[in-house]
């Protein structure tokens, strides 16, 4: 089954982000992270299609996770959407910088989600599986 | 009177031979012609001559005779000088002997014309062979010119040194560094504080040359004081780091202003250094106290927009996905929570535009003010009216330069202050009116309420300084502190206004913006 991570202190946050994606795609396998601590670790052991990144958590921050996964060479290409509450230009900026392939803000509504969880399968899923 | 001589009929030779009558005459014209004023007298004080300088001082007005040396021999020469310096000319001359003839004395005569003249007499006696005197001679000399440049001068020195006490005295009471110097490096003069930075006193470092007192090192400073000399343009609000001679590091800011010498044309330049240190350290203090305050806002904001969103959202699923099972009343509640989730929405962002507390981080423009008053009056009419009471709102159109959300914070905690202070025995009455002057609208929030008391009337803006009477009643006391913060952030003012009768009064000023009409 096809999956994707989602690392996210906030377990409603990542609850709404999980019931949008099912949404749009219900053959879908969500794995998910309280903390980024075993974000490497378990990329390698998941081999998820991509994984979803909050950028504010407690102790290690998405910027310091998403420096770990492009250092290890075994996950340096894996694709790293950031999805913040922040809509702060130095936070984008910042997760450009350190990488990452794709910067979403959290919606205020769950319409807003919907439009969100379709933005990332259509980065995710029909780029890597084109018709 | 004498003759006389022709000089230039006689042969220099015959001159030489000349026989006493003569040679007496000549020595009488040359006496006479003499500007000082000459008389001999006895040890009795019996003139026995006097020149025409001095017959012609001391003769009347009108009286030919008078003016002559004739008339002045066998006189009293006493009876000649002034009554109050009599006993002065006798104790002069009663003190010359054989080894000291000589003495000097000063007096002043009021002249015909009114004028003061200061005469300087030189009192010589003439004393025989075996040592007794038998004559006086007396030389006076006009010295008022002299004495009046004398005393003008001793008084222009004594101005001098007035002016410089006090120059030196305003110098040295400046707290910044001056210093007064050439074009050569020559310190001309400088301030106490300024040779105290020096490591010196202010004598041992006036008149000389900075390269006499630290060598090589004065380069720097000679070659930035030669830039601001050539270029005749003065240096103002250059700041830099400095060593004093404490060693602490510290700043400074200097203005370096050049002229030219009044008198002279020379170069000169005047620095001023301003220790500035202090004012540094507030600056780096206050922005890391900005920095902190603006990062705690920061996560506060996100903090509270998180399940501020969750609340939002999850009213949304249930109204979507719940309808069939949730009552009318129930659509109606949530619908009001998701309006409440809007709006404190808007509020977080502002607040946090706020907190950033730059004029340019909240978006201020032109702002029809009475729209926001009538929906905050609105939303509490119906409040209002089933307390009995009512709320006036000014029929103007207020169009002010200011930022709606912020705004409506305003009017909103004045109203609902308004409505919480009320006094419950009577029907409450808030006003809300306006007023344009001078480019700007003064808008008026008053009511008949319990008012405040006069002692927390000047804490009621302060952050938790909600009057403490009323303290039972609900209210963060942040509400007016805010008002405070945005009304001046809007460049207005804002004022508890006292009033005589009941209730309380509160005013704050926006600036007008134009209408569109």
């Amino acid at each position: 089954m096809r999956k994707i991570l989602i690392i996210d202190d906030d377990k409603t946050d990542r609850l709404l982000i999980k019931k949008a994606l099912l949404k749009v795609e219900s053959d879908l396998e969500i794995i998910e992270l309280a903390s980024g601590r075993e974000a490497v670790s378990t990329i390698k052991s998941e081999s998820p299609l991509a994984t979803l990144l909050d950028i504010r958590m407690p102790g290690i921050d998405g910027f310091q996770v998403l420096k770990a996964i492009r250092e290890d060479t075994k996950t340096r290409s894996h694709p790293v959407i950031m999805v913040s509450g922040s809509d702060e230009t130095s936070d984008k900026s910042m997760a450009n910088e350190f990488g990452a392939d794709g910067y979403l803000v959290k919606p205020d509504s769950f319409l807003g989600y919907g439009e969100l969880a379709q933005v990332i399968y259509k980065s995710v899923f029909e780029r890597l599986q084109p018709e | 009177m004498y003759e006389s001589i022709e000089f230039s009929r006689l042969d220099r030779r015959e001159l030489v031979k000349m026989p006493d009558q003569i040679m007496h005459r000549e020595y009488h014209s040359i006496l006479d012609s003499h500007p000082d004023l000459i008389c001999r007298f006895t040890r009795d004080y019996v003139v026995r001559f006097v020149n025409r300088t001095f017959a012609s001082f001391f003769g009347s007005d009108g009286v030919s005779e008078e003016n002559t040396p004739e008339f002045f021999i066998g006189k009293d020469l006493i009876e000649v000088v002034q009554k109050g310096q009599r006993h002065r000319l006798k104790s002069k001359l009663s003190q010359l002997t054989p080894e000291s003839p000589q003495t000097e004395m000063r007096s002043m005569r009021v002249a015909k014309t009114g004028e003061e003249i200061i005469l300087k007499w030189t009192l010589i006696g003439l004393f025989d062979q075996e040592g007794e005197l038998y004559e006086y001679q007396a030389a006076g000399r006009d010295i008022t010119t002299e004495f009046n440049l004398t005393q003008a001068l001793e008084q222009r020195n004594q101005d001098l040194e007035v002016l410089q006490t006090e120059m030196r005295l305003v110098l040295d009471a400046m707290p910044n560094k001056i210093w007064y110097k050439d074009d050569k490096n020559i310190i001309l003069k400088l301030n106490e504080e300024a040779a105290q930075s020096m490591g010196m006193d202010v004598k041992s470092v006036e008149g000389a040359n900075t390269y006499d007192l630290f060598g090589d090192s004065a380069k720097t400073y000679h070659d930035d004081d030669l830039k601001v000399i050539n270029s005749g343009k003065p240096l103002l609000g250059y700041v830099e780091r400095y060593t004093p001679n404490d060693g602490a590091m510290g700043w400074v800011q200097t203005d370096k202003i050049p002229f030219d010498h009044p008198v002279t044309g020379e170069k000169r330049i005047l620095v001023v250094s301003t220790d500035i240190t202090e004012l540094k350290e507030q600056e780096a203090l206050l922005k890391t106290i900005n920095k902190n305050l603006d990062d705690f806002a920061s996560l506060t904001s996100h903090d509270l927009q998180a399940p501020l969103r969750h609340i939002g959202i999850f009213a949304e699923l249930l109204q979507e996905e719940c309808a069939d099972n949730i009552s009318e009343d129930g659509k109606e509640y949530l619908s009001e929570i998701s309006d409440g989730v809007i709006h404190m929405r808007g509020l977080i962002k502002s607040f946090l535009k706020f907190m950033r507390a730059s004029p340019e981080g909240v978006d201020i423009g032109r702002l029809n003010l009475t729209e926001v008053i009538t929906k905050v009056c609105k939303a509490r009419e119906q409040d209002v009216a089933n307390l009995g009471g009512e709320i006036r709102i000014p029929q103007d159109e207020i169009i002010v330069r200011g930022e709606s959300v912020l705004l409506e914070q305003v009017v909103a905690n004045l109203i609902d202050n308004a409505i919480k202070y009320r006094d419950h025995t009577r029907p409450i009455k808030i006003e809300v009116s306006a007023k344009k002057s001078l480019g700007e609208w003064r808008i008026t929030v008053s009511d008949n309420g319990v008012g405040v008391e006069r002692n927390f009337a000047p804490h009621v803006f302060d952050l938790f300084g909600r009057a403490k009477p009323h303290a039972h009643r609900e209210g963060s006391g942040v509400g007016l502190a805010l008002c405070k913060r945005i009304v001046i952030l809007h460049g207005g003012t804002i004022a508890l206004i006292e009033k005589q009768d009941v209730g309380s009064e509160f005013m704050f000023t926006l600036k007008a913006a134009q209408s569109l009409e």
